[in-house]
């Protein structure tokens, strides 16, 4: 048999010729086992026939084994079972048969009419058996058996026969109306069954609807158990209507003329149509192998892959075994494989045999298609350079984990290699692992770069062979010039549209395919974040000059502009060669000229991801090499920045190797990262201070010069505060160049890091920025880590903070004297709050003389944060150094450098007492700090100075009554009085402060000594602004006294009203006392004491002699009290009283009704007396009269109709 | 990063020769074949649109009238369908509408996106046009379709008239596809046993 076509997935050889055998009956049935081992035939005459297949090295062939008369007509249809051991008949009698596999015996399934039938291995349940009969013209019934095993059978109690077939055990059955002649065919997908009819296709459901309902179907109606898919039409009735299953994919193909459509188990198409229409011959039979669809028609077997739908192999029939036009063929799949051991690739089977074998019978021949490994195929396809066919093969063997996948993926890696198409052979290269493919396998092709290694490495870097399909790799300069030489302008031209098909069909194919490369084809920027390079040239960045030294590098921007062109080409094949013929002989040269450097550049880009992904993985060999080779491919394409930041990864590059490209690129950072990726950081501090001081600048413009310094810098300063990459020692020796370029730089380096102070302090100049903060910081670090404070650290904290204040701001150095009449502005934390001349309406200072003030130590009281209550001004929980900042200590936002350096100085005062009190008291004095000297004054307690300076010198009486209220007691707040009275020599008392003193301490203050202190010759006028505001504050002071006392003597006149009221309701029971009633002795009988003011309903008589139970009020509750031998005051019946509510309304209306109805009813006969005394007793309570005290009989008799709550009754003590 | 893509089934419909392969292979791939062989029974293609979240599977099926029998299997569960004519063939437009009309009667998705596309504009500009695009969007508008004219192999809205199917989609909830596979749960149906006389 000629083998057609390019691809061999499958090879043929004639395996049974029965044209001149004794039994000449045509061949009307075949059959294949799983292993390709036995071939079963049936006849026309009903003679079933099995045949040895011998697999050999010279070919197959059949040998008979067995031969049986199975039936009376012909067979039609073969099913074989082998992993039970059954062969399945159906012959054209309508009878079907279960035989015994190897002595062909069996017996007949209980039906008749069967024209189809066909098998299925569920996964975990015996086979299952459809047969379609056909018991009338207009339907069809399918019915479904399971092949119940012998075992099961006869725990069931079902004995099928003595032969220990399996019992068929009917399932399920379905009846389908249908007035075809014949059922063509049948395949279970699925559950389902795919059935051609006649010229139409169904899919019965024979357990029942499926559950998406009769979505897909044209026939039948909802819910019912079959749909039909489709019915060829006229046009393509053509080619007789068949199917094949896929039972790998749970899928069948349905011939429509010449389409081969695949479904799925709901009917719905699958991938693309098979293209039969290129066959030439109308087809006769189906078998579907593995990933491959066989047809065979007339004029040969035609092998379909069904991924793509196209003809990938054509198996001719020789001519003289070339079956006759019209005449029927047969094409049986290997039977269907057991649900644990079967393959549905292509493989070699035990016992010699093959997997996945057809057989195609004619009337009396028979082949044998067997499938080629996909190995083989891919090697034969690479061979062929048939890499888009070789890539399918290779893709199904990766994903199934075959080793033959990763040796194909190499060779056809290198294979494209050789024929300049790095992307794709990258995206193989990908799929390599270390134990297939090495990186420095790749050495070769850059021998300059990878010398060294190459002689080092020479025993493993002998070029594996694989395949034997590629010829060792030259350099790649050699390789593009072969390539060039090798094609001719046109092939040139039409290589994109060719690559570009083969990657939209991978686009196409599935879903998967997208995923199948690790990195996106094309470009190489969504690839990897380090290097998503820019092909545009800008990749250099700050370190990329525009120009460069290096003819390589140069050359290397240039192609990458011609790169860009790449993506955007669209050549249409006619169009490209159509402008090609018009070309000019010049115009040629320069394209061979671009495609060339085109070519270096897409070998570059693609090496370079390939090299980088692949430096990661465990297992690669020579890394020293690799990443190497990897820089200076980097290199090559100018992209300075991603070779900077491959230097600055851990990397095994040969510094030595590369440092000559990078310099003459002028590439002074990259260089410098390397050095200090690779531990050596005084070359690499070298390289960088020459950069940061122009010393090593690039020939580009000042902008990037600029930004290389300033790179420099930043990078330098990352080294330095890396206590690993940096010694000490090398910080300490850059840090006077770090501190001229950058404080700001020198600071970060010196904050980061953990440093001897001794060290670093002689080198940081004083009174600088830098210098305090630094000591600002281990200050911070020392209170962070709880240690002990170093006194000479905070010393030298207050010394360098005051010293920069004074540098900062030189008009400090001068003191403020306290003559001044205009204060001082004041620092303040808080935004737009100044403190100092604001004091609360007090009249304005004015100069007077006076005296010096006391100086006399005060006592220090309570802690630094006093709440102080009353008088005016500032006042509040505040520590010192707020208190003269005007608020917190925290610079506001806006404030300037010096106020908030003083801020800071004041909060390191009052945080620390670990400083020298005396040193930094030496170094403010004298100078404008006066706030800082009142917080130190403060820490000192020297509360006198303190107050001196602010009340006379920052003339900021409120911030000193603040003051005062927290660091004085009371009694000493004349101290600060007699200073403002008394300032001191040369000054004029402060008459306005004084009187604000008054105003605001005056519960403490005496304002006789005000008046005191006025001259004696004092003109009036003059003295009216200090002694009037002193009369009005005290006239205030009297007004208030009063307001006071008679509000205090109306309380205590309710407070005795109450009393008397109180008093006035107690009651004094003893022993003499008698009931007003009965006049008998209370003595220790329980008594009740009615207060005045109670309700007279509530005690009336009458109302309790004559109302009903429902209307009868209550007596009083709470008025009860019990009397004891003792003197009792029924103080708890005046409480009791007051406890009670006044009357509803409601209860009024019943009081009323109760009224109204007592003067409708006569008084019961015989107590009128009671009834007088009862009025009288509710007369004398209505009166408000002495609280009345009676027993409770008496209490019963004259109103009560209900018992008292017994709470009221006091029983006797 | 391609991830939560909503797959999404793409028919195109139309006469022979209209065009609908060579508008899914500028889309799908970005190249135009002059010479574009007829299509047999239907090719399948796929293409995500990560930025809108979308995943088109799409069915371009065969024009030819011998093939409109198949056209259902290939039409039903579609989210949306691009039925195309050739703008320089009024034949072409004129069973566009039919299809436009079968659509709506054979396909159960009310959300049924359909888009009418007259390919070839290019040659309208060689004064080759036949339908006039006031009618095409006339009649787009009465029946409630995306309307767009677009050119395949000058590549002029292709991609818009993706995208916007595209963005029409979340509004129009696909229809589930029909179960398929082996019914795990699958039960076999009790087969009634005969009664007997006795």
């Amino acid at each position: 048999m000629a083998i057609a076509s390019s691809r061999t997935a499958f090879t043929a050889a004639l395996l049974l010729d029965r044209r001149h055998a004794a039994n000449t009956a045509a061949i009307t049935a075949v059959a294949v086992d799983q292993a390709g081992c036995r071939l079963y035939l049936g006849l026309e005459d009903g003679v079933l026939e099995e045949h040895a297949i011998l697999h050999s090295s010279a070919g197959v062939r059949a040998s008979l084994a067995a031969r049986k008369h199975a039936a009376k007509k012909a067979i039609l249809s073969i099913q074989l079972l082998a992993a039970h051991g059954l062969v399945l008949l159906l012959s054209e009698d309508g009878a079907a048969q279960l035989l015994d596999a190897e002595t062909l015996e069996g017996q007949h399934l209980p039906l008749r009419h069967a024209v189809a039938m066909c098998v299925a291995m569920p996964p975990g349940r015996p086979p299952r058996l459809a047969v379609a009969t056909k018991p009338g013209r207009k339907s069809i019934r399918f019915v479904v058996y399971e092949l119940v095993p012998p075992a099961a059978g006869t725990a069931g109690g079902t004995y099928s026969s003595a032969r220990q077939l399996p019992h068929p055990q009917l399932l399920a059955q379905t009846e389908v109306p249908d007035a075809s002649s014949a059922v063509n065919g049948m395949a279970w997908v699925g559950g389902q069954l795919a059935v051609c009819a006649g010229m139409r296709y169904l899919l019965v459901s024979p357990f029942g609807p499926p559950a998406g309902g009769n979505g897909n179907g044209s026939g039948g109606t909802a819910g019912s158990q079959w749909q039909e898919l489709l019915a060829v039409p006229q046009d393509l009735a053509y080619s007789p209507a068949m199917l094949a299953a896929v039972p790998e994919l749970g899928r069948a193909v349905l011939v429509v003329g010449p389409a081969g459509i695949v479904v799925d188990a709901a009917g719905s198409p699958v991938g693309s149509t098979v293209r039969l229409e290129g066959l030439g011959a109308t087809p006769r039979a189906l078998a579907s192998s593995g990933p491959f669809l066989l047809v065979v028609s007339e004029a040969a077997i035609h092998v379909f892959s069904q991924d793509s739908g196209t003809e990938v192999q054509r198996l001719d029939f020789a001519p003289g075994l070339r079956p006759a036009p019209g005449q029927t063929l047969h094409a049986a799949p290997a039977g269907p494989a057991s649900a644990a051991g079967g393959r549905g690739g292509n493989g070699e089977a035990g016992g010699g045999g093959r997997t996945g074998c057809v057989a195609v019978a004619g009337r009396r021949l028979v082949w044998l298609c067997m499938p080629v490994s996909a190995a083989d195929q891919a090697r034969e396809l690479l061979g062929l350079r048939e890499f888009e066919a070789a890539e399918e093969l290779i893709e199904r063997g990766l994903l199934q984990g075959a080793a033959w996948a990763l040796v194909a993926a190499a060779q056809a890696a290198l294979l494209l290699l050789h024929e300049c198409r790095f992307e794709e052979a990258v995206r193989y290269l990908d799929r390599c692992p270390p134990s297939t493919f090495q990186p420095r396998q790749l050495f070769p092709l850059f021998p300059s770069y990878t010398a060294a290694w190459t002689g080092e490495h020479a025993g493993q870097h002998r070029q594996q062979q694989y395949w034997g399909l590629h010829s060792p790799l030259p350099s790649l300069e050699s390789l593009i010039s072969q390539h060039l030489a090798s094609t001719t302008p046109q092939q040139q031209q039409q290589r994109f549209p060719q690559q570009q098909r083969s990657t939209g069909s991978r686009v196409q194919m599935s879903a998967s395919e997208a995923s199948r490369f690790g990195p996106p084809q094309g470009s190489s920027s969504g690839s990897s974040g380090l290097f998503g390079m820019d092909v545009d040239g800008s990749s250099g960045g700050a370190g990329s000059p525009a120009g460069s030294a290096s003819p390589a590098a140069a050359a290397g921007r240039a192609q990458g502009e011609a790169g860009l062109q790449r993506d955007q080409h669209q050549v249409e094949p006619a169009a490209a060669a159509e402008q090609n013929e018009q070309q000019q002989p010049g115009s040629r040269e320069e394209e061979h000229g671009g495609r060339r450097r085109q070519l270096q550049r897409q070998a570059w880009e693609g090496l370079v991801q390939y090299l980088f992904r692949a430096r990661m993985i465990a297992g690669v060999q020579c890394l020293e090499g690799v990443d190497t080779l990897l820089l200076l491919l980097l290199a090559d394409l100018g992209a300075a920045r991603q070779v900077a930041a491959f230097a600055a990864v851990p990397n095994q590059v040969d510094a030595a190797a590369v440092e000559p490209r990078l310099a003459a690129e002028q590439w002074h950072h990259a260089l410098a990262t390397l050095h200090a990726a690779r531990g050596e950081a005084d070359l690499a501090l070298r390289i960088w201070r020459q950069v940061a001081d122009g010393q090593l600048a690039s020939p580009a413009g000042p902008e990037v010069q600029a930004a290389e310094q300033r790179e420099a810098l930043d990078s330098a300063a990352a080294l330095l505060r890396d206590p690993v990459a940096c010694p000490e020692a090398a910080l300490l020796s850059n840090l006077p160049w770090l501190l001229a370029v950058s404080q700001a730089a020198a600071l970060g380096v010196l904050t980061a890091r953990k440093l001897q102070p001794a060290a670093v302090l002689p080198l940081l100049p004083p009174a600088s920025d830098v210098r305090w903060r630094y000591l600002a910081h281990l200050v911070a670090a020392e209170e962070a880590a709880g240690v002990p404070a170093d006194p000479q650290l905070h010393t030298e904290l207050a010394l360098q903070l005051a010293a920069a204040i004074l540098v900062a701001d030189p008009l400090l150095r001068l003191p403020t004297p306290d003559s001044s009449a205009t204060p001082r502005r004041r620092v303040t934390g808080v935004p737009g709050e100044r403190s100092g001349t604001s004091t609360g309406g007090r009249p304005p200072s004015r100069p007077g003389s006076s005296s010096a003030g006391g100086t006399r130590p005060l006592s220090r009281v309570g802690s630094r944060s006093v709440v102080v209550g009353g008088g005016g001004g500032r006042r509040g929980s505040r520590s010192t150094a707020a208190l003269v900042s005007g608020g917190g200590v925290e610079p506001a936002a806006g404030a300037s450098a010096v106020d908030a350096m003083r801020l800071r100085l004041r909060a390191h005062l009052e945080a620390s007492n670990a400083f020298d009190a005396a040193a930094v008291l030496g170094s403010l004095q004298g100078t404008g700090l006066h706030e800082e000297l009142v917080v130190l004054h403060a820490q000192a307690g020297d509360h006198m100075s303190a107050l001196r300076l602010l009340a006379l010198t920052l003339h900021d009486v409120a911030a000193a009554e603040a003051y005062a209220r927290c660091w004085l007691v009371p009694g000493d707040y004349r101290a600060l009085l007699h200073l403002v009275l008394e300032p001191g020599p040369g000054l004029e008392p402060r008459w306005g402060d004084a009187c604000y003193l008054i105003a605001s301490l005056g519960d403490h203050l005496d304002p006789q000594e005000v008046l005191q202190a006025l001259p004696p010759g004092m003109p009036l006028a003059a003295a009216a602004p200090v002694v009037a505001p002193m009369l009005r504050d005290r006239l205030h002071r009297r007004r208030q006294a009063a307001l006071v006392k008679n509000l205090h003597r109306a309380r205590l006149a309710a407070a005795a009203g109450l009393r008397c009221d109180a008093e006035s309701r107690h009651v004094a029971v003893d022993e003499e006392r008698a009931c007003p009633y009965c006049h008998l002795r209370l003595g220790g009988k329980v008594f009740v004491v009615l207060q005045p003011g109670m309700g007279p309903a509530g005690s009336s008589p009458c109302a309790g002699a004559s109302a009903t139970a429902q209307h009868a009020p209550a007596p009083p509750s709470a008025s009860a009290a019990a009397a004891a031998a003792a003197p009792v005051h029924g103080i708890a019946a005046g409480t009791a009283s007051q406890q009670q509510q006044p009357p509803s309304p409601q209860q009024q209306r019943q009081q009323q009704g109760g009224e109204a109805e007592e003067g409708e009813n006569l008084p019961p006969p015989g107590d009128d007396g009671l009834a007088v005394a009862a009025r009288a007793l509710q007369q004398q309570l209505a009166d408000n009269q002495a609280p009345q005290v009676l027993c409770y009989a008496c209490f019963r008799r004259l109103g009560g109709q209900q018992q008292p709550a017994p709470d009221a009754l006091l029983a006797p003590a | 990063m391609i991830d939560q893509l909503v797959q999404s089934k793409l028919v195109l419909l139309g006469e022979m020769g209209s065009g609908k392969t060579s508008l899914v292979q500028r889309f799908v791939r970005g190249q135009y074949y002059e010479n574009q062989e007829s299509t047999i029974g239907a090719s399948f293609f796929t293409k995500a649109i990560p930025e809108k979240h979308v995943k088109f599977e799409i069915w371009d099926t065969a024009g030819q009238e011998r093939y409109h029998s198949l056209a259902p299997m290939y039409y039903r569960g579609a989210a949306a369908a691009i039925v195309v004519y050739d703008v320089t063939h009024p034949a072409s437009f004129d069973r566009a509408k039919k299809w436009v009309l079968e659509l709506r009667q054979n396909v159960q998705n009310p959300n049924l996106i359909i888009a009418l596309v007259g390919n070839k504009v290019d040659l309208a500009e060689d004064g080759a046009r036949q339908v006039p695009e006031a009618d095409a969007r006339t009649y787009a508008a009465e029946t409630g379709l995306l309307f767009f004219e677009a050119s395949a192999k000058t590549n002029v809205n292709v991609a818009e008239l993706f995208d916007e199917v595209a963005d029409r989609l979340p509004r129009a909830a696909a229809p589930q596809q029909p179960a398929g596979g082996i019914q795990l749960s699958e039960q076999p149906t009790p087969v009634p046993a005969k009664s007997s006389c006795c």
